[in-house]
């Protein structure tokens, strides 16, 4: 029996299980954990095969789509926001902050494929809407060893829905504050070859001006209309042989108006930009026999945006810029189970990919190769080991080598651990790559290392160098920044009712790409490039406990203790060679303790979560809450440059969220207010104050 | 990162800007509003030194140097705040006639135990350049400001061979204390082009404070 469930999963597909939906693979899997008594959760990301939650010896979260449903979320930053260990900050946009490392450190994937678009080294969350979401997998700490670069400080899976065995489908309908309308409708059905399953959003908004802005003119959330459309289509040609299509577009078209000064007369100007994504990924599954499986997929992707800025008198042109990517990635899977204690996966790829923008020279291609390794072990009924490594090759970078290596062990039904060691790293991005930008107003020149030398002997012949500070021959060589990391945690789980666990990690990464001064021009103005400079580490732990009360009330509670640290910076306060100036200015020794490491972390973060689900009414209300202390601003009173003082912090907040949802047969009421105590903090434009909606869904089947 | 290349940048744009604000004034006589190290060496200290043209100091006796003495080695350190000059220079090299030197040692003022025994350098090599010893905040709060830089001690050799230590406190009018609103706003900010400083000088001749 057992031997036949896993020929099952074998002739569906290791991935094509996640995709083909969780409730199917639920049903497949039941029997094998029956004995257990509740339901194993399976996850992908972690290892890129199908292994059962407790089995997978690496921290990972799922965020399940009824909790999705649930909170009442509209796109991703939403749903993200209210997960331990995860903060939601504003740069460029909505990101990521994970284990301390930034948004630029994290991999966003849509069904195992990377999402590209980085503006500043930040996916936008908010260009992903959760509708057509199964369930998100979250793993922290580096998998680079899998998914090669940014996945530094963790990884964030969407795994998409799939139609049911019936056709059936949803329509969806909500509407906030601010004129704030979301619309979306799915539908899918399963047949015996052929399955499909289509997705469909438009979202729109006013937009607002926040509490306390500087601004009349320009709204903190610019008013937008977004489209999303998503499609997936299945067929079976054998029970060996099955091709899976997914297919995504989004559009979305944001409108704002700006003051600016122009000859010292004032000008408005209206903005109008455009992002659009758009992507298709072909997947076959071949399976040779039970356990032997082959993956050919072929991701293609591309990201473009438009910034217009025209003059409201006359319609001239004040701006105009573009930015455009596409990204391209072939690869083959194979995953070999020897028996039921060994697994071997083995990959290799090729990503070609082009980006052509306004601050670029010209059209610019890259081209990776990789491949990688993972062996999963079975040492001891309870106790897995997995090891892997992945190599990649840049053409524009040096060759990394990114390993991993973790263990679990579930000690008892109550008690389990695992820990893990593994290399990340992520590539130098386009700016640091191929910028060339001189500054037309203040003269100043940044140039990517890959343009360095070319751009400085060009300034050169044309004598505009004054003075050559770094020679430009010996810019070119950047590394990619790299990372390694420690991930230890047990859970403990003395019956059903109360969960507990926690997780320790910490990142050392080095090679920072930061820039310096290359040269200066006979205008005074400086020359930039870039270098990999700066190290840094963070560490902390992760707690999170659940309790299931009587009367079908849940309470779950997270904590996460962080401290990030520029490591240069902390040796030299530590060596008492760090000075701030008081408010007299006469300078003073930093004291160790005052040291606030990184800007823009929370020593504490965390979120309180209260369920409660009616079964006999068929009613649920969710109230959640999420906080962070307080955190460094980016702001030097004291003159060091460096997080050391009060008045350097912004206060930490706490928004508390409530939603209540109400099924009539297949029509479902859905009301809420986000943030009920209208917390507002300028550090965060995507919490207005109080923020209600009201929805109603229809579900059919 | 990003806000280092605009500071910069905005350095050359902005930094008339600034100067423009340093409107004359009443000219400040150097107050000296003494301490003492611990080791009993005194501290004095000088508010607001308007320095439109060079001030020449005697960091022994305290006293500034008139006109006729600048070719003599009765002075140690000039001063200079004009435009967009501020140079700091010893009597040396092509600042003077004498034999004194200078360095930046990253080292806080009170910290700052026992002078380098070498590495000085002649007139404005070590201090000529202010942004050696400061920094410009550009686009960071307080905006377009220059601020002597923390834990940054100019050590000087005296024309006539002692010690002395100095560190730089401001160089706007009033020693303003630059995290205050009043700073902040460039139609209230103190003139620039004031130098407040501290300075102590071993003059028995050995290099301890």
């Amino acid at each position: 029996m057992q031997f036949q469930i896993k020929t099952c999963l074998g002739a569906i597909g290791l991935i094509a299980c996640t995709l083909q939906g969780y409730g199917q693979l639920k049903d497949s899997l039941s029997s094998e954990y029956l004995e257990t008594g509740t339901l194993e959760e399976i996850v992908t990301t972690a290892t890129r095969t199908e292994q059962a939650l407790k089995n997978v010896p690496m921290p990972v979260t799922v965020i399940k789509g009824t909790d999705i449903q649930r909170m009442g979320a509209l796109r991703l930053n939403e749903v993200l926001a209210e997960q331990t260990g995860i903060q939601v900050i504003q740069d460029h946009g909505s990101g990521v902050q994970m284990q301390g490392l930034s948004t630029d450190y994290v991999l966003i994937l849509i069904d195992g494929e990377p999402v590209i678009g980085r503006t500043k080294g930040n996916i936008d969350l908010t260009r992903l809407v959760v509708g057509n979401i199964d369930r998100i997998e979250i793993v922290k700490g580096p998998s680079s060893s899998l998914f090669g670069s940014e996945a530094m400080g963790g990884v964030i899976n969407i795994i998409t829905k799939k139609g049911g065995e019936t056709l059936s489908g949803s329509l969806r309908a909500r509407y906030r504050r601010y004129n704030t309308l979301d619309l979306s409708a799915e539908a899918g059905r399963q047949h015996r070859k052929l399955g499909w399953y289509v997705f469909g959003n438009r979202m729109s908004s006013d937009g607002y001006f926040a509490k306390g802005a500087t601004s009349s003119i320009t709204k903190t959330i610019a008013p937008f209309t977004g489209y999303t459309a998503s499609g997936k289509l299945s067929y079976r040609f054998s029970p060996s042989l099955e091709l899976i299509v997914n297919a995504r577009f989004f559009n979305e078209d944001q409108h704002n108006r700006k003051q600016v000064e122009v000859n010292a007369a004032s000008h408005l100007i209206r903005e109008q930009t455009n992002r659009k994504d758009l992507s298709l990924t072909p997947t076959l599954y071949w399976t040779l026999a039970p356990g032997k499986r082959f993956q050919i997929r072929n991701y293609i992707t591309s990201f473009r945006t438009r910034s217009l800025y025209e003059y409201q008198h006359n319609n001239e042109v004040y701006d105009d810029s573009y930015f455009s990517q596409f990204f391209n990635r072939s690869e083959i899977q194979y995953d070999h189970r020897f028996n039921t204690r060994h697994t071997t996966t083995l990959g290799v790829g090729n990503i070609l990919e082009g980006v052509d923008a306004t601050r670029y020279e010209s059209s610019n291609t890259f081209n990776q190769f990789y491949g990688f390794a993972q062996h999963q072990w079975q040492l001891l009924q309870h106790i897995n080991i997995t090891g892997g490594f992945r190599y990649d090759k840049h053409n524009q970078y040096a060759d990394r080598f990114s390993p991993k290596l973790a263990a679990g062990w579930n000690i008892s039904r109550t008690w389990s651990i695992q820990a893990s060691v593994a290399g990340g790293y992520k590539a130098p991005t386009f700016e640091q790559l191929l910028l060339n930008f001189t500054n037309p107003t203040v003269g100043y020149t940044v140039v990517g290392t890959n343009v360095a030398a070319r751009a400085i002997r060009k300034l050169e012949e044309e004598g505009q160098i004054q003075q050559i500070l770094i020679d430009p021959a010996t810019i070119g060589a950047i590394s990619a920044e790299s990372s390694l990391a420690y991930n230890v945690g047990f859970k403990f789980q003395p019956g059903r009712r109360l969960l507990f666990q926690a997780n320790l990690f910490r990142n050392n990464i080095t090679d920072m790409i930061d820039f310096n001064t290359v040269a200066i021009k006979t205008n005074q103005g400086a020359i930039y490039s870039y270098f990999n400079r700066n190290k840094v580490f963070t560490q902390g732990v992760e707690v999170n406990t659940s309790l299931k009360l009587p009367y079908d009330l849940e309470v779950s509670a997270g904590l996460q203790y962080l401290d990030a640290k520029d490591a240069a910076v902390w040796n030299a306060v530590k060596a008492g060679k760090v000075y701030y100036r008081d408010d007299n200015n006469l300078d003073h020794k930093v004291v160790s303790s005052d040291y606030g490491g990184l800007y823009n972390r929370s020593r504490f973060t965390g979120n309180i979560k209260i369920h409660y689900s009616n079964t006999r009414y068929d009613f649920d209300i969710a109230l959640r809450s999420v906080f962070r202390s307080r955190f460094g601003t980016g702001l030097d009173v004291n003159g060091n440059g460096i997080l050391d003082d009060d008045r350097e912090y912004a206060s930490g907040y706490q928004l508390w969220n409530l939603s209540v949802r109400k099924f009539v047969k297949k029509l479902g009421l859905e009301a809420g207010v986000n943030n009920i105590f209208s917390v507002h903090t300028p550090y965060d434009p995507t919490t207005p104050g109080l923020n209600w909606y009201a929805g109603i869904s229809y579900k059919f089947n | 990162m990003k806000r280092n290349i605009i500071s910069l940048g905005l350095l050359t744009a902005c930094a008339s800007l600034i100067l423009a604000t340093a409107s004359c004034t009443k000219k400040d006589t150097p107050e000296p509003n003494n301490t003492q190290q611990p080791s009993g060496i005194e501290v004095r200290t000088i508010t607001s030194l308007e320095a439109n043209e060079k001030v020449y100091l005697n960091l022994t006796t305290g006293n500034t140097v008139a006109a006729s003495e600048l070719t003599s080695t009765n002075w140690d350190i000039s001063f200079y705040a004009k435009d967009r000059n501020i140079t700091v220079g010893v009597n040396s090299g092509d600042e003077g006639n004498g034999t004194a030197g200078a360095q930046l040692v990253a080292t806080g003022f009170e910290d700052l135990k026992e002078a380098p025994e070498s590495g000085y350098l002649p007139g404005k090599e070590a201090t000529g350049d202010f942004l050696k010893w400061s920094s410009y905040t550009g686009a960071n709060e307080p905006k377009h400001a220059v601020l002597p830089k923390p834990g940054m001690t100019i050590v000087i050799r005296t024309a006539d061979g002692k010690y002395s230590k100095l560190q730089m406190v401001s160089l706007y009018q009033g020693n303003p204390n630059t995290s205050s609103a009043g700073f902040a706003d460039l139609n209230t900010r103190p003139a620039f082009g004031y130098f407040t400083f501290r300075y102590a000088t071993q003059t028995n001749g050995s290099r301890t404070f």
